[in-house]
């Protein structure tokens, strides 16, 4: 009896399996970039790429596909996407999802959202704006074609860990986005002779693609947005009457903002602490020198200093906050009210930058 | 009638911890923040900890209960309501422990179907769950007690691995402290309330715990590791989330779990998911097996044809429930119901046990 009524149980867990839908790698379509566009007034383009496995042939060739489809909303193309498809298409493996800059002008909420709904999409993978349609920016010619699927999420995972765009992904941009005092940005991602490359941040006032930073720009924000463990930047600075450049790589750094005023408007002290090293430079600029090295610190001091504090207010200018003084300020108050912060406060901060810079070392030659 | 549990089938006071930890830590799990940030936003730690302290003083009240009568809440009805009005009560906790069950049954079910298997039909899961619930309840108290100390001890690595998140925590969400009313607090706290339901079963399980009084000391600690875990979580939580991010997001834990990623393991949530089976059974198994206590209790059948009877109707009952709008519904009705049991029902019982005790002593003299 007993022995029965285990069997009987056993039987029941093994056909589960039946019930629910298998799903094999080999049948199975696994998109890896999906690119939204805007295609008429109220079209939406959507453009995905998943790569295809030829079963049979000589060897194990691997071809990309590249399909688009024009639709109201996403879950719409989505639908036509799958009725088109040879075999069943997932989204488990999606690693970028990429905005064209006119869908990214009218707000990426919706789509985000979407996104972050559907549980098989990690929280990992990355949102990025192009310059242009994310059809253009998605059609490279010749052998690179072949991967396009990882070739943004490379792109801009490379460039993370290079530090010249500061981290992100979903889950950040989520969290900036339907936060008060905070504004997101994304990479935004250009084709310059038919290589898409990094151009710089795209920056989002609440869900809205607004303005955005060059690389150059985006060197100064990432260390004001958390410090910085990379990067490298170009200075010019005078030596002896003459304009040489002075190439650094940041070893460290960090910032710290301290409220110093609040009334009538806060004003704020941004110490920035960066430990670097000399990676290359022109001219004969002795850098065992003592007085020397002072000097090109100083002058490096102050263009960080001014870059700085002109970021800022650019980002004033353009009322958004992506380096989050909202937060700070609304960390320190009991009557937070965000309509009146970005209205009338945060417009008239001020925010003076003092940099101390440390070079480490110059390399192995004098 | 007075009946005795024998000694063979009691448990030590230590094992109370386990059952009362396994008890309050379930599905509930999955989604309490964004339930309480609803009303306390980034404050919402505050909540977790004023709820943390009124459970505590319920199991006291309980143990109050338990001590004078020296036997479970069926006995109590009957000494102080009588044998109809008494009956009625006890039937009416029976049918709400069995609610419980339900629902998380039900709960577990949907998050499977939304993360993992979306074709999967409600009917498969619940005849499984109710075959293992019959198999195991047939073990007896025991059995059960060994599925909660495993359910708490198998799960515990998932709380290390919850802290990970940490990666993108940002701290200063938490200030200023207590920027909300203390009414948004305090509503804050009536739904945390509800995360830690599940500790009243010790008013049917009470009989089986040798030397029952002294497992006071043991459900108390049981609770407050709890409390811990509960806090834990939420402070990683809402250090994690932003506050309008938080409250789209349904099972913040799950999502929590989602940017975790581990060279072998690029999506770690469904390996929580899986693992919160662990934490789930055990509070299934637990519910059912007081119902059916309960009942057997009340109307001095073999538990076995109870169970039996309980399982099958849970095939009958949860499917129907197939829908977030219908699971939702029975979410707030049990909760509403399991707040008024512990917030009110439980002092009003006290109180009148102890008029109750006064009264007699006074008789006697």
């Amino acid at each position: 009896m007993k022995r029965k009524s285990m069997l009987a149980l056993l039987l029941l867990v093994f056909t589960t399996g039946c019930i629910i839908d298998t799903q094999i790698i080999d049948e199975i379509l696994l998109i890896q970039t999906i690119g939204i566009d805007k295609h008429d007034e109220d079209q939406l383009k959507y453009t995905v790429t998943f790569p295809v496995f030829l079963e049979q042939g000589e060897e194990n060739t691997l071809s990309m596909e590249v399909q688009s489809i024009v639709s109201e909303t996403t879950e719409e193309a989505r639908n036509i996407l799958n009725q088109r498809a040879q075999q069943p298409l997932r989204y488990g493996q999606v690693r970028v999802t990429l905005f064209g800059k006119s869908v990214a002008e009218e707000g990426l909420e919706e789509y985000v959202k979407s996104i972050y709904r559907n549980p098989r999409i990690g929280s990992r993978i990355y949102l990025s704006v192009t310059d242009a349609s994310t059809e253009e920016v998605m059609s490279i010619e010749g052998e690179k074609q072949k991967r396009i699927g990882l070739y943004f999420s490379d792109l801009i995972e490379q460039n993370i860990r290079f530090e010249s765009i500061p981290e992100t992904n979903m889950h950040l941009f989520l969290f900036d986005m339907y936060s008060d005092g905070k504004d997101a940005y994304l990479p935004l991602i250009k084709k310059a002779e038919k290589i898409p490359q990094i151009e710089g941040l795209a920056l989002f006032d609440s869900d809205r693609y607004v303005d955005s930073i060059d690389l150059n720009e985006t060197y100064f924000f990432s260390q004001l947005r958390d410090g910085n463990q990379g990067g490298t930047n170009q200075f010019s600075v005078k030596h002896e009457g003459k304009q040489e450049y002075v190439v650094i790589e940041n070893v460290f750094s960090d910032v710290r903002y301290k409220e110093k005023t609040r009334e009538p408007y806060p004003v704020y002290d941004v110490d920035l602490k960066v430990q670097a090293e000399v990676t290359s430079f022109t001219g004969n600029i002795n850098l065992n020198n003592s007085k020397a090295v002072n000097q090109v610190k100083k002058q490096i001091e102050q263009s960080i200093k001014t870059e700085c504090e002109k970021l800022i207010q650019k980002f004033q200018d353009a009322n958004i906050d992506p380096l989050g003084f909202g937060e700070k300020y609304r960390s320190q108050t009991r009557d937070w009210n965000p309509t009146k912060w970005k209205d009338t406060v945060y417009p008239n901060i001020e925010a003076n930058v003092h940099v101390h810079l440390e070079i480490l070392q110059s390399g192995a030659i004098e | 009638m007075h009946v005795k549990v024998k000694e063979k089938f009691q448990v030590s006071p230590p094992m109370v911890f386990f059952i009362i930890h396994a008890m309050q830590v379930g599905v509930g799990m999955l989604g309490f923040q964004r339930i309480i940030a609803k009303s306390s936003g980034y404050d919402s730690w505050i909540p977790v900890i004023i709820a943390g302290v009124v459970i505590s003083l319920v199991i006291r009240m309980m143990y109050y209960i338990l001590k004078v009568n020296h036997n479970d809440v069926i006995e109590v009805h009957r000494n102080l309501f009588g044998k109809w009005l008494g009956g009625l009560l006890s039937l009416a906790l029976i049918l709400y422990f069995y609610m419980t069950g339900v629902l998380v049954l039900r709960t577990y079910i949907e998050v499977i179907q939304v993360w993992v298997f979306e074709d999967l039909p409600t009917w498969v899961l619940t005849v499984l769950a109710a075959g293992f619930v019959y198999y195991v309840i047939k073990g007896g108290f025991r059995t059960v007690v060994g599925l909660c100390v495993a359910g708490v001890f198998i799960p515990s690595i998932l709380f290390f691995i919850l802290l990970m998140p940490l990666e993108y925590a940002d701290f200063l969400n938490f200030l200023p402290i207590w920027k909300h009313s203390l009414k948004d607090i305090l509503a804050g706290a009536k739904d945390t309330t509800l995360t830690f339901i599940g500790f009243e079963l010790l008013l049917l399980f009470y009989p089986f715990i040798k030397h029952g009084y002294r497992s006071h000391k043991w459900a108390q600690l049981g609770h407050w590791a709890s409390v811990v875990v509960y806090t834990l979580l939420m402070i990683v939580t809402l250090a994690f989330f932003s506050e309008g991010q938080l409250k789209i997001t349904i099972w913040p834990t799950l999502t929590l779990l989602k940017i975790i990623e581990f060279p072998f393991i690029e999506r770690f949530e469904y390996l929580g998911i899986s693992l919160w089976l662990i934490i789930v059974v055990p509070n299934i198994v637990t519910a059912f097996w007081g119902a059916s206590r309960g009942l057997k209790r009340l109307f001095s059948i073999k538990q076995r044809y109870v169970v039996l009877f309980m399982v099958l109707t849970l095939i009958i009952v949860v499917p129907p429930i197939d829908n977030r709008q219908a699971v939702n519904t029975l979410n707030e009705w049990v909760n509403q119901i399991g707040f008024w049991v512990i917030i009110a029902y439980i002092p009003f019982l006290c109180a009148v046990q102890f008029i109750h005790s006064k009264w007699k002593r006074k008789n006697e003299t």
